[in-house]
């Protein structure tokens, strides 16, 4: 087991070498495989001379290996707050974008439990109602890195890691409203407070959001971090391209 | 202060085209006692401000879109109501929308619109908050229902904006022209899209980020919550998996499943397997959608995965089916999505634009119209580029299709040649739906002939044997709330018993303690006022009493073979249906006891009955 497992590893060290796999995307199978985060940033780092494995090579050979194009690994390994992942906490909301029919029962739920009120605006799950079919809600993910928190500009920083459970904990005190925040977000977006304006970033509830409870379809759920890695955090554009090529409608829909 | 208005925002947003000016106007408690909101405020403000006579596509008519206290509250299944004089039947008009948008304008912190005048170019009116904006709309205008929003969220730059807007149908003053949201969504009937496009009205667009307040938010969360349990027992296991098309069978097996405007009202299996929502859900079911807050999702989109359409998604229910559909002669999806995604573009009514494609095809049948008089369209049944084409000619008015956008009664009498027998039209000259009433225990009985709008899909009052107003005035309370027909756990065949969640529920967010009598009174006070607006237009009961001469006809085919309705059958419901109302037989007017009883002297004294 540990021998094939690592097997894969060293093939995806070498896809990442050559630049075929970014290294977002190894960090993400690596993850899958079971390697913790940590662990997974020295692999990415490492740069093992190219050795011939046990499945076939894609062209070019080994021997006429073109140069990486890419920046070297290492030099782009120095996350400053070098992560360490507790299956305790560190867990992220996830959606199933196929079970999901646009209800909107989490906004309504998010807003109730945070704010105590009847308004969907306040907020941390936003679903976007793109065309008929192609519901997709977006909401922070509480990323493994999070250039989120590094672009903060405030001292102390407005968005922090909660202690307790890894989510974001956002200081409204604090926040300036820059939206630096949200210019430096993986997904391209955050919601800010519709009149103190800062950012509404999911605090995954203590690990029990009214959202995953309350939601009709059982499209949400909580889940450990190794199986949603922060590549999931996509743009709204990104995933409306993929359900509509997914499910085939990219034909009918054309904008204005 | 004024006492808080819980479930309420207090305003409604009064807009004159004309001039661009507008106002706020407060919502007393007085008025929310009486009517409650919906089609309650609807009723009195169209009773309060427009003049007996009033050209339904001049610019005082009123288009009034009108949310209830229960509208945006998080509980399954709440809309809004669009209320209007009828440039179709000239007579009261009220139509119900779901989506997200009812709900946004409360959260921007209106309880409804009110809009008159006619502006002198295109305008979109933008509610942001309370920021109030009428804007040019020169470069939507000709854009379809679809394109419309997309462009308005591109200039906008705002994804989340909901958007009620009219197609080129609406523009060109189609009588039975829709009002759309969602791209499928729509006020269909009735006509108010011609309303809008009449005062040149594109779009309102509404964006809101504020709370709606109710009196006990706890309790009420509760209820939501157990209202949202109740939808997903088994008890509603149908209706949560196949939608409104769940009656696809059912009505097929009651034999009221028009087929070929409604010549039959029943598919034999192996006709019917392609047309039910299991063969839907097997072969091009690509996603399901809710209403804010609702835990039915009873939207269901399907794909066409071949031929020329192939890419081509369009939300399918009960009413698209039986009338684009089936209606038209389509026997499969695949062939009338397309024509159904037409219907919404082009911003049609679905029940009305089918009855009367259905209409024209049945003619083409007949040899009545020609290939010659339908501009060169072969219009056999069934035959979707046919039927695309002649939506766009209804919808641009081109040639046969300028005729047919009057209605398919005005049609029939302007083509003569006894084409009059095949417009499938009841109560005000309206398009009848597609259920075929014929068969003895059809679900849709008497609403033909009892709604006050006409006729109608849902408003039955009793059956043909026994008149019960009070079954239709739960379903106006619903309209008042406004609340979706199909959250009552057993759907919409069920809201006679009427569940007493609803008035629990109206009394928790408002902080009132109605009881059940008082609750149906509010009802009866709406429907006696939309009554007497009507009666003071001129209409009488001989305007109701109407009925498609084939539905004199017996049922040729199916279980119930044979079944019919007889003249009698209709005369003898009228005279026990209006006695119950408390109106006078003969005339349908109303009588000066029972609006007194109702509270509404001041109308009996207009009426000067």
């Amino acid at each position: 087991m540990s021998n094939s497992l690592n097997e894969r590893i060293v093939q995806l060290q070498e896809e990442l070498r050559q630049g075929r796999i970014t290294r977002r995307d190894f960090m993400r199978y690596a993850t899958l495989l079971g390697v913790s985060l940590g662990a997974a940033e020295v692999l990415a780092a490492c740069a093992p001379t190219p050795a011939p494995t046990s499945t076939p090579k894609p062209p070019p050979p080994p021997t006429a290996l073109p140069q990486p194009t890419a920046p070297p690994a290492a030099v782009e390994v120095s996350p400053p707050s070098a992560v360490t992942i507790s299956m305790a906490k560190d867990w992220q909301l996830m959606i199933d974008y196929d079970r999901c029919s646009g209800c909107r029962v989490c906004e309504l739920e998010c807003a109730k439990f945070h704010y105590g009120v009847i308004n969907p605006a306040l907020s941390r799950v936003r679903i976007f109602k793109v065309y008929p079919g192609i519901d997709v809600s977006m909401f922070c993910r509480n990323c493994i890195e999070r250039p989120c928190i590094d672009a903060c500009p405030t001292t102390p920083k407005a968005i922090s890691r909660n202690e307790e459970t890894g989510a974001n904990l956002i200081d409204p005190k604090v926040c300036t409203g820059c939206k630096l925040c949200l210019e430096n977000c993986k997904a391209q977006h955050i919601d800010f407070h519709p009149t103190d304006n800062y950012p509404l970033l999911c605090d995954l509830c203590g690990l029990n959001p009214a959202c995953v409870a309350a939601c009709p379809e059982g499209a949400l759920s909580v889940v450990p971090p190794t199986m949603a890695p922060d590549t999931w955090a996509e743009p709204l554009e990104q995933v409306t391209r993929e359900l509509l090529e997914k499910r085939g409608m990219a034909v009918y829909i054309k904008e204005a | 202060m004024a006492e808080t208005l819980f479930g309420y925002k207090g305003k409604i947003l009064d807009v004159d085209l004309t001039t661009g000016q507008t106002k706020s106007l407060e919502v007393t408690s007085e008025l929310a006692k009486k009517y409650i909101g919906g089609s309650g405020f609807g009723a009195h403000f169209l009773w309060e401000r427009m003049k007996p006579g009033t050209d339904p596509l001049g610019p005082d008519n009123l288009i009034m879109f009108m949310t209830g206290p229960l509208t945006g509250t998080g509980m399954s299944g709440t809309r809004w109501q669009a209320i209007f004089k009828s440039p179709h039947t000239g007579a009261w008009a009220r139509s119900a929308q779901g989506g997200d948008i009812g709900p946004e304008l409360k959260y921007a912190g209106w309880d409804g619109i009110i809009i008159t005048g006619k502006s002198p170019k295109p305008v979109y009116l933008y509610i942001k908050n309370d920021r109030v904006e009428i804007r040019d709309a020169s470069e939507l205008w000709g854009l379809d229902t679809h394109e419309t929003p997309l462009l308005l969220e591109k200039t906008l730059k705002d994804p989340l904006i909901k958007v009620a807007c009219i197609g080129p149908a609406g523009e060109n003053l189609v009588k039975y022209a829709s009002i759309s949201t969602e791209f499928y969504r729509a006020f269909g009937r009735l006509g108010g899209g011609a309303v809008m496009g009449s005062k040149n009205l594109k779009a309102v667009v509404i964006r809101g980020t504020g709370e709606v307040a109710v009196a006990n938010l706890d309790k009420f969360w509760e209820l939501v919550k157990k209202q949202r349990e109740a939808l997903l027992t088994p008890d509603n296991y149908w209706f949560r998996r196949w939608g409104t098309q769940s009656y696809n069978e059912f009505l097929n097996n009651l034999d009221t499943f028009g087929y070929k405007n409604l010549q039959e009202a029943w598919l034999p299996p192996e006709v019917f397997a392609n047309v039910s929502a299991q063969y839907l859900e097997k072969t091009s079911q690509v996603g399901r959608r809710s209403c804010i807050g609702c835990a039915n999702r009873c939207s269901t989109f399907g794909i066409v995965r071949t031929g020329k359409y192939t890419g081509l998604v369009d939300e399918i229910d009960y009413e698209g089916i039986a009338n684009v559909g089936i209606g038209c002669g389509h026997t499969d999806f695949r062939t009338f999505m397309p024509a159904e995604a037409e219907v919404e573009k082009l911003g049609l009514d679905i029940i009305s634009s089918g009855k009367v494609v259905s209409f024209a095809m049945e003619l083409y049948e007949k040899g009545i119209l020609t290939k010659a008089d339908l501009g060169g369209i072969d219009l056999t049944w069934g035959n979707t580029d046919a039927h695309i084409e002649l939506l766009r000619m209804i919808a641009h008015r081109k040639g046969i299709g300028d005729v047919l956008a009057e209605g398919a009664l005005p049609a029939a009498r302007k083509i003569g040649k006894g084409a009059e027998k095949y417009a499938m039209t009841a109560a005000l000259g309206n398009e009848i739906s597609g259920s075929d009433p014929r068969a003895k225990d059809a679900l849709i009985t008497t609403a033909y002939i009892a709604a006050e709008r006409g006729s109608c899909h849902n408003a039955p009052a009793g059956t043909w044997d026994a008149p019960d107003p009070a079954r239709q005035d739960k379903m106006t309370l619903f309209d008042c709330m406004v609340v979706c027909l199909f959250v009552s756990v057993d759907g919409w065949g069920a809201v006679a018993p009427l569940s007493p969640d609803y008035t629990e529920m109206l009394n928790v967010a408002t902080g009132w303690n109605l009881g059940e009598a008082d609750f149906m009174k509010i009802g009866e006070r709406v429907a006696n006022l939309a009554r007497a607006f009507n009666m003071r237009e001129g209409l009488r009961r001989k305007d109701w009493e109407q009925l498609a001469p084939r539905m004199y006809e017996p049922l040729p085919t199916g279980p119930y073979k044979g079944d019919a309705i007889t003249k009698e059958m209709v005369s003898k419901y009228l005279d026990g249906y209006y006695q119950a109302r408390g109106w006078d037989v003969a005339t349908g007017v109303p009588t000066r006891a029972k609006l007194e009883e109702l509270d509404l002297k001041d109308v009996a004294d207009a009426l000067k009955v």
